[in-house]
């Protein structure tokens, strides 16, 4: 998925997700040197969703009483 | 004279010259404002002869509409993507099918996401946008709009003079030719000016273009400011403020906006000056008239 920095608003960025869709979101969310007009893609990482539920599964392991 | 007597002389003269500095200094600031002393009327008998600002309740964006006692029309921005339908009625509803003059201050999407509706539907004149790209499908969309209509896009920049009508001009006072690291200081600082009456419209400009057209000399002082970037902290300097010399600031501005606009320095710097403030949020429509005398006043809410 793309999205595209429309504005900075202070802290809060105004994202274009399709045309005349925006949605507000807190500037934190992006790397520090995005700039109005930037196109930010998101992503899904699978292989690291796989690995990381893995590892908390492995955590969880024995701690449950029942 | 007793010594009493002498000294509530020398206290007398003393009050008498700093009376007359006070008023001497006033005089001066009055000068140095190049302000008239405007009256202002709550009431509007008919919009003859009148030239008419109608900042349009568009909720958290910009839109204004200017019709000229001989009906010559202007549209400085158009709003956001979900107003263009609210922007082309309203213009509709005042009986007007062609804009003369439209403006696009700067590529954000709520300045110019209903200027694509307003290009579909209407005939347009002159078309006004600071040269600058931006990657958005809402500014792509203008682009595509202005390229149906085989309607070429000239550059609002300083220096760009409109007639209205004979006796109303608009004068732009930026932006000149450097690049701005905010879209936002690419917006036309402008003059309305009508015989003795004049509004200021900045579009989002902020300081550090206000700090430039005070730097190039223009005259900027306006009985009417719309206030920068919805009354953002980072536009409406002291310094500006203080040259514009308003007695009317309009802010237009969503309720609950999640910018917190107006911000509450821009409100003080405006309170602590005494200017009435007149706000989209609050006061929905708000419609003033100039006969180039006497300023009307007429607000929806």
């Amino acid at each position: 998925m793309r999205v595209i920095i429309d504005r900075f608003e202070g802290e809060v960025v105004v994202v274009e997700l399709e045309q005349g869709v925006f949605i507000q979101v807190n500037k934190k969310i992006f790397p520090p040197e995005v700039k109005e007009g930037d196109i930010v893609s998101i992503n899904i990482e699978k292989e690291e969703t796989e690995e990381r539920s893995k590892h908390i599964q492995k955590l969880m392991d024995d701690m449950w009483e029942d | 004279m007793t010594k009493k007597q002498k000294q509530k002389l020398v206290q007398f003269i003393v009050a008498i010259i700093i009376a007359l500095g006070a008023f001497i200094y006033e005089g001066y600031e009055k000068l140095l404002n190049n302000n008239v002393d405007i009256q202002i009327k709550e009431q509007i008998d008919n919009y003859d002869n009148k030239l008419q600002v109608h900042f349009i309740d568009v909720g958290q964006g910009d839109a204004i509409l200017l019709v000229s006692p001989s009906k010559h029309t202007m549209l400085i921005d158009a709003g956001d993507n979900d107003d263009e339908e609210t922007i082309v009625n309203y213009i509709k509803n005042q009986g007007i099918g062609k804009l003369d003059y439209v403006v696009g201050t700067h590529p954000h999407a709520d300045h110019i996401g209903g200027l694509d509706n307003v290009i579909r539907q209407l005939d347009i004149g002159d078309f006004y946008m600071p040269k600058i790209v931006h990657t958005t499908k809402t500014f792509e969309s203008v682009i595509n709009e202005a390229i149906k209509k085989d309607i070429k896009i000239k550059t609002a920049k300083a220096g760009v003079e409109i007639l209205l009508d004979e006796d109303i001009r608009v004068s732009m006072f930026s932006p000149n030719e450097s690049k701005y690291k905010e879209l936002n200081d690419y917006s036309p600082i402008m003059k309305v000016t009508y015989k003795d009456t004049s509004f200021l419209f900045t579009g989002d400009a902020e300081s550090e273009e206000e700090e430039e057209v005070i730097n190039a000399g223009y005259d900027i002082s306006a009985n009417v400011l719309k206030v920068g970037h919805h009354g953002s902290s980072s536009s409406t300097s002291q310094e500006f403020l203080n040259k514009v010399n308003p007695s009317i600031a309009v802010i237009q501005v969503g309720k609950d906006n999640k910018y917190n606009h107006p911000h509450e320095e821009t409100m003080k710097k405006l309170q602590d000056k005494g200017i009435e403030i007149l706000r989209t949020d609050i006061n929905g429509d708000i419609i003033i008239l100039s006969d180039g005398k006497t300023l009307y006043k007429k607000v929806s809410k």
